[in-house]
């Protein structure tokens, strides 16, 4: 039985059953894998680390999956999984360089110049370019917001902030992202 | 000014100018700012929030120009089975 045009709930009653898990598990990789790979390569930049990261997010959905309660959507439940994956890895990036917040920032920036297709002078780099200067919690919210357009209210459920605080988040990156891009 | 004088204050002698510099047509752009932010605020959708926000924002592709290695989504799948495969059998001869 072909399973990609299941819904979530589908396919996680298939997950759940061991003769289709794998195939569930499959469809539910082939679903979500380009939404979770840019949520995490627009936060680490680099692919392998983007890749790496994923493939942590994938396996600890693989491990926890079953017991997924669905008090909340399987696709916020991913997201939530990644964006703390994604924290850990960036967290743990610090403490291994023991460098400052800042550096591990400028390195970002490093490696979005260091892209084989950066060019300085196109808006998306910039864009690229701006959003790195954002703290790493309001580049979160900045980009589920901008390049997912995710709902507030979903959002919240994701980052387990207020709505009213996310707004107020968004709103002033994208201020800060608009000055950065008017300056540069 | 008076009142100063009263309390025997110097300041009295100090003409009450503003020293702060304000951006170049601040004030003239400020109603329209204010009413975008409540726009965007009652936006219904991430669309209609930001061309309120940033008219300059809207307008960029969102199109991500960063490279990523061919097949990578096609095999990521069979990958990530492999692996967790590879990492079950290792358990169980832990075990």
């Amino acid at each position: 039985m072909a399973l990609t045009t299941l819904s979530d709930s589908e396919l996680l009653v298939e997950f759940r059953n061991p003769d289709s898990k794998e195939k569930a598990f499959t469809s539910i990789i082939k679903k979500y894998q380009e939404k979770l790979y840019w949520h995490l390569r627009r936060m680490v930049v680099d692919h392998e680390d983007a890749n790496d990261v994923l493939q942590n997010v994938m396996i600890r959905v693989w491990n926890g999956l079953e017991n997924f309660r669905e008090d909340s959507q399987l696709y916020t439940w991913l997201y939530r999984v990644a964006t703390n994956e994604c924290l850990t890895f960036l967290e743990q990036q610090k403490k291994r360089a023991a460098v400052s917040l800042s550096d591990v920032e400028s390195g970002l920036e490093n490696k979005i110049k260091a892209d084989q297709n950066f060019d300085g002078n196109k808006l998306e780099w910039k864009l690229q370019l701006g959003i790195q200067q954002l703290p790493e919690k309001q580049r979160i919210v900045f980009q589920l917001r901008y390049y997912d357009e995710m709902p507030y209210e979903e959002m919240s459920r994701v980052l387990e902030t207020s709505e009213g605080a996310l707004k107020a988040s968004y709103h002033h990156a994208v201020k800060k992202i608009e000055d950065y891009i008017k300056n540069h | 000014m008076n009142e100063l004088a009263d309390l025997g204050s110097d300041l009295k002698d100090h003409d009450p100018q503003n020293i702060y510099a304000v951006p170049a047509g601040y004030f003239e752009g400020l109603p329209d700012q204010i009413l975008n932010r409540v726009k965007a605020l009652e936006a219904t959708n991430a669309k209609e929030e930001l061309t309120y926000l940033s008219p300059l924002l809207s307008k960029v592709s969102k199109e991500m120009p960063y490279a990523v290695p061919a097949r990578f989504f096609q095999d990521l799948s069979e990958v990530l089975l492999k692996k967790i495969s590879e990492h079950e059998d290792y358990q169980t001869s832990e075990d």
